[in-house]
């Protein structure tokens, strides 16, 4: 577990999702980097049934592959808890507090790659059945302080993103000093994930 | 007087010797001439032509007798050939070897290629010899200082290792730890005499194993690896999982014998301080390129007395 930054990919009018995935595939692959797998990172959404005053409140319940036995709930003010699988269960004893939204399930889906001390994980984006477009994740493990390598991590990312360099997420700006830890990574995949539900469908 | 004629008689053999090997050389370069000359007859074959074929038993005819008669002047030319050489053969193999040679003369032995091989391994090892006198010739000539110095001083070093109380050792140690304050921590491992965990910052840990005052075994592990093998010991052998820590384990190996000819105390006092100047190993780019990554490894050489950061492929 190092410093993660998650970012889109846009993708353009001439090319499909499936066209730009294979592309940034190759990209990655001609730098020597080897195919590990796939990876998988989903989101659950649970609105509280009880009406509150000002507004509905959202727990988000949110798995990542890399973390097979652990379950991320994030509401929407910030606040998490990293629990076990069984999280599901309870929520499911909730259900007089908390239903699970219709067709909020989103999951970031695709394949896992390992180059040196780098991970990098490309995953198309989908909303139930609609793809709604690219996120691309890379990972710098050997160290976990945001601020010590995030410029060895944009020189890599550079490498093959060319001028599509993301700037630092609002996630890892927060906490720069401090240790990052597996829910970081998943702060941002809810953003994106935000996102992508508010903005335009996709292709 | 015996020793004069048997070395006459072994020069005059000499002589015969190439004399037959001339003559055995004009021997097979006839017989060669011979037998270009009957296959080239033959592949010419008998000459005819529509007009005179009543002639043509008598061509055929003198075809054969020309065949015959170069095949006998084949034959002719290889039995001389041979005559030659059983008379070159014998002897003249074992001259060089002196008393080794009779193994060639040895009828049960020519089954098995003995004499070949010690003939082989007597030319390679002649080989060996020249260049090695040449080796020892230029090192001579060119004194390393550095390996003089090592074995100078090794005879020294060791009772003075041992003039070096564990007090003394935890006194440096927390000397140490004053200098460099927070930046770095030298802490001792509980149940484990002699090893010590340095933690960096937030870069890394080094596990150093020391005998009194003489590092052993340094290993380099991430900050949120597992440095305890079970409870209780701390584990020292096996290397990190992140590669940019295995390869600064090996400089830190070689660090260590870097520094070894040292005073003991400058010796662990150089080598933590060397150690130290990993503090900003993520952060700061390779002097030489001004790059972060090469090889996708930050640079993780440093140099020994200028304590600046390289990549490997970097270094001068």
């Amino acid at each position: 577990m190092g410093v993660t930054c998650v970012c889109q990919w846009p993708v353009t009018e001439s090319r499909t999702v499936q066209q730009t995935v294979e592309m940034l595939t190759r990209r990655i692959e001609v730098l020597g980097a080897v195919k590990t797998g796939n990876f998988c990172v989903d989101c659950e959404t649970y609105q509280s049934s009880v009406p509150t005053i000002n507004s509905t409140k959202l727990v988000h319940l949110m798995h990542n592959s890399e973390q097979p036995l652990t379950c991320f709930s994030i509401t929407d003010t910030g606040a998490f808890l990293v629990a076990d699988n069984h999280l599901e269960g309870i929520m499911q004893k909730l259900k007089g507090f908390y239903t699970p939204r219709k067709s909020a399930r989103v999951e970031s889906k695709g394949q896992r790659f390992e180059l040196g001390d780098f991970l990098v994980k490309v995953g198309i984006v989908s909303i139930g059945p609609h793809t709604k477009g690219i996120l691309v994740e890379v990972e710098y493990t050997p160290c976990i302080i945001v601020s010590d390598c995030w410029n060895l991590l944009s020189e890599f990312m550079q490498s093959f993103m060319g001028n599509q360099l993301p700037s630092m997420p609002t996630t890892l700006l927060a906490k720069q000093d401090l240790p990052v830890t597996p829910v970081d990574t998943m702060m941002q995949y809810l953003e994106h994930f935000n996102n992508f539900k508010k903005g335009p469908g996709g292709r | 007087m015996c020793a004069v004629l048997f070395g006459n008689e072994k020069m005059a053999a000499d002589t015969d010797n190439t004399k037959m090997l001339m003559l055995a050389i004009f021997a097979v370069q006839k017989l060669r001439e011979n037998v270009n000359k009957t296959f080239s007859s033959l592949h010419d074959g008998v000459k005819t032509s529509t007009e005179d074929e009543a002639n043509v038993d008598g061509k055929v005819k003198h075809f054969v007798t020309q065949l015959h008669h170069n095949l006998c002047s084949v034959n002719d030319c290889f039995s001389d050939l041979e005559k030659l050489t059983s008379n070159i053969v014998k002897g003249s193999q074992g001259s060089s070897l002196g008393v080794t040679g009779f193994l060639s003369l040895d009828p049960v032995l020519d089954k098995t290629p003995m004499y070949q091989q010690v003939l082989q391994s007597y030319k390679w090892w002649t080989k060996l010899k020249e260049h090695s006198s040449h080796a020892s010739s230029l090192l001579n000539y060119h004194t390393m200082r550095r390996s003089t110095s090592i074995l100078g001083k090794k005879r020294k070093l060791q009772p003075s290792l041992l003039a070096y109380s564990l007090q003394a050792v935890d006194q440096l140690v927390s000397s140490l730890n004053r200098q460099f304050m927070d930046a770095m921590v030298i802490t001792k491992v509980p149940n484990m005499p002699n090893v010590y965990q340095v933690t960096l910052g937030r870069t890394f840990y080094a596990i150093v194993g020391l005998q009194r005052l003489l590092i052993e075994r340094v290993v380099i592990r991430g900050q949120h690896e597992n440095i305890y093998m079970d409870e209780r010991m701390v584990d020292i052998w096996t290397p990190s999982k992140y590669k940019v820590f295995q390869k600064i384990t090996d400089h830190a190996t070689s660090a260590m014998l870097h520094y070894q000819p040292l005073r003991p105390d400058m010796c662990f006092f150089s080598f933590m301080k060397w150690l130290h100047s990993y503090q900003k190993l993520f952060c700061s780019p390779c002097r030489h390129c001004g790059q972060f990554l090469q090889d996708n490894l930050p640079p993780t050489w440093h140099d020994f007395r200028t304590l600046l950061p390289y990549h490997e492929g970097c270094r001068q």
